[in-house]
């Protein structure tokens, strides 16, 4: 049995390198239970190589990862995956099999004992009870991407580990799989959700860690992430003149895109900016608030 | 596990199609041209001294088809799971509460399975020729010393013969298994594996016995000559003589590949 206490998945000190390159360096965050953790970097950052490592297919060089309270590296995968569904990397499913059999091989190794209904309730959740009977080798992209998120959703296990859960699915797949992790959630199941799709993880999740070149350079939940960001766009009767003045006062001045120009900061600053723009009677006629997004954050923390 | 691995596996074979339709369009059409080459034999009366019947036609037939199916099992086993790995499927099944070595092992016996459903329908069919157009006499040995060997005694060195003949081809898909553990690309797997079964079948060629002894593509098809043989009045040896080499060379060679297959599938730190 797995433990039901601690992390539901923990990385402490995770090195992996591949000759010169440090895909981990001395990775370390922890998944508490029922949260929807979103593991976020750009293609390379060291997403897959630490979920390979998850699901025992890397050894790392140094460091221990857990998974429900096992260690990885040292529990017989018939204790460690029984109780985790996993969605690594791009579907590859029999083609040659249906769809419902390409569960059953899947339900088969979990020793599920109502195998088949359960794989047709998976079936019926993914929107893909009408192309049960039909064989993979036919299924979209989309199709395939709904089968391989059912194998993981097979069994209703503890901790789902899914990396890029909507490539290849229409807004509608998108917002269909949202609901459908809020209700593992629910159930009390943990997902860790690794994805490039910034938007996506503010949107679904509660806690992330940001990955950049084989470091951790941030977690936390993504209230504390984004608290105390974000701040004002503005577009004055004379933009250039108050963002040289305001510049001059310390404040962080951005460009705005089509909104004139951006300040920084907390909502005491966004006050102080525009009683110093009154102060040197600069007319403001448009001030929008804006609040920091995980975007922000992710492109602060990784320099992008 | 390893029984549930194996149906799965099984399953696999059934449903991808391409060994079933081989071995079912096969056996069939050899057993055919059997017929026809013995029936153009004894029309030239070349062999009047010796009544030719369905044990010579059998062996003769299943020495061909058995050493095609050879050939066919290798290039299945070599693609187990080299070629799952390629296509990702592998790593899917690795992220299941299966040990590794359950997946070779089970594996093993889905292949061990597959070649004994082979070979016992190739004996079927051949009976079944067999009845259809020689009958399964009593065998005269005229062109030696005469000796008279009795079909209930024929019948079990038949059955033996083919039974050894499936111990070669579980060694053969034994050596195909490891292979495909070895190699991460199927391509690479299939390449290796038949560079070292013609490599095999050469070395037994030009050195003969006892290297070709060791080898289990020997025991494919030569109990099944050597029933041909006797059969035809070629030779008196028997296929009993032939059980301990081949026993012996096949399970030595089962051994070592499902252990050495095992213990390099389950430390391979890969990309799966």
């Amino acid at each position: 049995m797995h433990s039901t206490s601690g992390p539901a998945l923990s990385f402490t000190a995770v090195s992996k390198r591949f000759g010169d390159v440090d895909a981990l360096a001395d990775v370390t965050f922890e998944v508490p239970r029922g949260d929807l953790f979103g593991f976020l970097g750009q293609n390379g950052a060291g997403k897959t190589t630490a979920i390979r490592i998850l699901a025992r297919m890397l050894k790392p060089g140094s460091g221990a990862a857990t998974l429900l309270g096992h260690d990885v590296w040292s529990t017989p995968p018939q204790r460690l995956f029984r109780g985790t569904g996993f969605l690594i990397e791009a579907p590859a499913f029999l083609p040659y099999f249906d769809g419902l059999a390409n569960l059953m091989v899947h339900a088969r190794l979990l020793t599920l004992q109502d195998a088949e209904a359960q794989c047709s309730r998976q079936l019926e959740r993914f929107g893909l009870a009408a192309a049960a009977k039909r064989k993979v080798g036919g299924y979209s992209l989309g199709m395939r991407q709904r089968l391989c998120l059912a194998q993981a959703f097979l069994g209703d296990p503890e901790l789902l580990v899914l990396d890029e859960p909507v490539n290849g699915l229409d807004p509608g797949g998108i917002a269909d799989v949202r609901e459908l992790l809020r209700e593992e959630q629910r159930r009390g199941a943990t997902v860790f959700l690794s994805s490039h799709l910034l938007a996506e993880v503010e949107l679904l999740c509660n806690r992330v860690a940001v990955i950049d070149r084989g470091r951790i350079v941030a977690q936390g939940t993504v209230e504390q992430l984004v608290h105390g960001g974000g701040g004002v766009s503005l577009r004055t009767a004379d933009d250039a003149k108050a963002r040289a003045l305001l510049a001059k006062d310390g404040f962080v001045v951005k460009d705005g895109g089509a909104i004139g120009f951006r300040v920084d900061g907390a909502d005491a600053d966004v006050a102080r900016a525009l009683a110093a723009l009154h102060r040197s009677a600069i007319d403001v006629y448009e001030a929008s608030r804006t609040r920091r997004s995980l975007e922000d954050v992710y492109r602060d923390v990784t320099g992008t | 596990m390893f029984g549930i691995v194996a149906r799965i596996e099984w399953e696999k074979t059934w449903r991808q199609r391409t060994l079933p339709v081989a071995i079912l369009v096969l056996v069939p059409l050899l057993k055919v041209l059997a017929v026809l080459e013995l029936n153009h034999l004894s029309a030239e009366a070349q062999l009047d001294d010796i009544r030719l019947n369905g044990f010579y036609l059998a062996a003769h037939s299943s020495r061909w088809v058995l050493a095609i199916c050879a050939i066919l099992v290798f290039v299945d086993a070599t693609q187990r799971i080299a070629a799952e790995a390629e296509r990702g499927q592998l790593r899917m099944t690795l992220t299941r509460p299966v040990r590794r070595s359950a997946l070779f092992v089970g594996r093993m016996l889905a292949l061990a399975a597959i070649v004994v459903g082979i070979v016992a329908f190739d004996l079927v069919v051949g009976v079944a020729v067999g009845f259809a157009t020689k009958g399964f006499a009593d065998v005269a040995d005229v062109a030696l010393q005469g000796d008279q060997f009795g079909a209930a005694a024929l019948w079990g060195d038949l059955l033996r013969a083919y039974a050894l003949a499936a111990c070669g081809l579980i060694a053969v898909a034994a050596c195909g298994l490891w292979l495909s553990a070895c190699f991460r690309r199927a391509t690479t797997a299939l390449t290796t594996g038949l560079l070292l079964f013609c490599g095999a079948s050469l070395v037994a060629l030009v050195f003969g016995d006892p290297l070709a002894s060791m080898l289990p593509t020997t025991w494919v098809w030569r109990p099944l000559e050597t029933m041909e043989k006797l059969t035809s009045g070629v030779s008196l040896f028997r296929v009993p003589g032939e059980t301990v080499a081949a026993v012996a060379a096949c399970v030595g060679c089962v051994v070592v590949a499902v252990g050495s297959g095992v213990v390099r599938f389950a430390r391979r730190e890969h990309g799966e």
